[in-house]
């Protein structure tokens, strides 16, 4: 009995430092790789704490490839927006301007319920009341609510550049090919979009960019004026 | 600081799996071999009819599984050594009753047990699936 005492905290211990070592991810919101290892190690841990027939090896030895697989899953979607998307899927914007985006819901396997449900959760009961919706990659729904009265109508911010690499479907929807962005950069002195962590266009209409650390990671601001002409 | 503890730690995970992958083959390759040679001792010693030293030899092979078993239960399943520990008791037992063909029998039985434990761990295909 003191055997399977020392197993269960020999292993408790184990456990929560790999987790701790995977990142804060595991414990706030899970990625589907994050899943599998989180599902994988309970299992693992339980099957090794009773039996004292198996070495603790035998767990430690699976829970140690799968960080070793998630820490290569997690850096190589960190280096690679095409693997990220391909691992963890891209964020849909389910609601955009007040319309339902059936087609993208369908995709998602999202029913107007679903979104009705979700929305309930983040209080907000009235679908017209909807601006924008985006579903995140971890199950989440972001909510952007129409303003009361007659202020002005929020619009949305899109990430333009994000880490280094244009993001296709944001400047899709605002119309910016991807030459006169590079433009607008160089004669904001960044030569070359690689150097950037991450351009955004806020939802005033200006842009906001950081530089990588290894760059000086310096921020700039692009004035509302200067993407207008962009645009055009 | 996490970043560098974290990377350390992956190093060293990769470090120890590496070890973990080729240091009990090893290890088994070498105790195995030492266990059947002493293995075919015994059966040699008994078919001349040396019950002593028969006796003398089935006690080192013995004692030499006995080490390896300790060792091996880290980073074994149990019931295979005691797999192996079976037979190897019978062949006590066959050597005080004078028993040669019983013997050769739980010998043999040894020695499948042994290649079973080394296929465990020597990268055997079949246990992939």
């Amino acid at each position: 009995m003191l055997i399977l005492f020392l197993r269960s905290v020999l292993l408790y211990l184990f456990i929560l430092f790999i987790l701790r070592m995977t990142g804060k991810r595991q414990i706030a919101d899970l990625q589907p790789f994050d899943l599998i290892i989180t599902m994988a190690i309970a299992d693992l841990a339980s099957a090794a704490i009773a039996d004292t027939n198996t070495p603790l090896l035998y767990s430690v030895i699976p829970i140690l490839a799968l960080y070793l697989v998630q820490q290569a899953v997690a850096r190589l979607s960190l280096k690679s927006a095409a693997f990220r998307t391909f691992v963890c899927g891209s964020p849909l914007l389910l609601v955009r301007d007040g319309v339902l985006q059936e087609g993208l819901m369908r995709q998602a396997n999202y029913t107007v319920s679903d979104l009705c449900d979700h929305l309930r959760a983040e209080a907000v009961f009235d679908l017209a009341d909807v601006r924008y919706a985006i579903l995140e990659t971890n199950g989440t729904l972001s909510v952007l609510q129409r303003p009361p009265g007659d202020l002005p109508q929020p619009r949305m911010s899109y990430l333009l550049i994000l880490d280094g690499e244009f993001c296709d479907t944001a400047l899709g929807h605002l119309n910016i090919p991807r030459a006169a962005l590079i433009s607008l950069l160089r004669r904001n002195k960044v030569p070359s979009p690689r150097r950037v962590l991450y351009l955004q266009y806020q939802s005033d209409g200006a842009m906001h960019l950081q530089l990588k650390a290894r760059y000086g990671g310096k921020v700039r601001h692009i004035a509302k004026k200067e993407v207008k002409e962009l645009c055009s | 600081m996490f970043v560098k503890v974290r990377r350390a730690f992956t190093v060293g995970a990769v470090l120890f799996l590496l070890g973990m992958f080729t240091l009990p083959s090893l290890y088994l390759r070498t105790q195995c071999a030492a266990l059947n040679g002493l293995c075919g001792e015994v059966l040699l010693a008994s078919r001349a009819g040396d019950k002593a030293a028969a006796q003398a030899q089935y006690e080192a092979l013995q004692a030499r599984f006995e080490a390896m078993r300790r060792l091996g239960e880290l980073f074994l399943d149990h019931r295979v050594l005691d797999d192996a520990a079976r037979p190897l008791a019978l062949m006590g037992v066959y050597l005080q009753a004078g028993d040669a063909v019983s013997l050769a029998a739980a010998a043999s039985e040894f020695e499948l047990a042994l290649g079973c434990l080394l296929s465990i761990e020597g990268g055997n295909p079949g246990l992939l699936l």
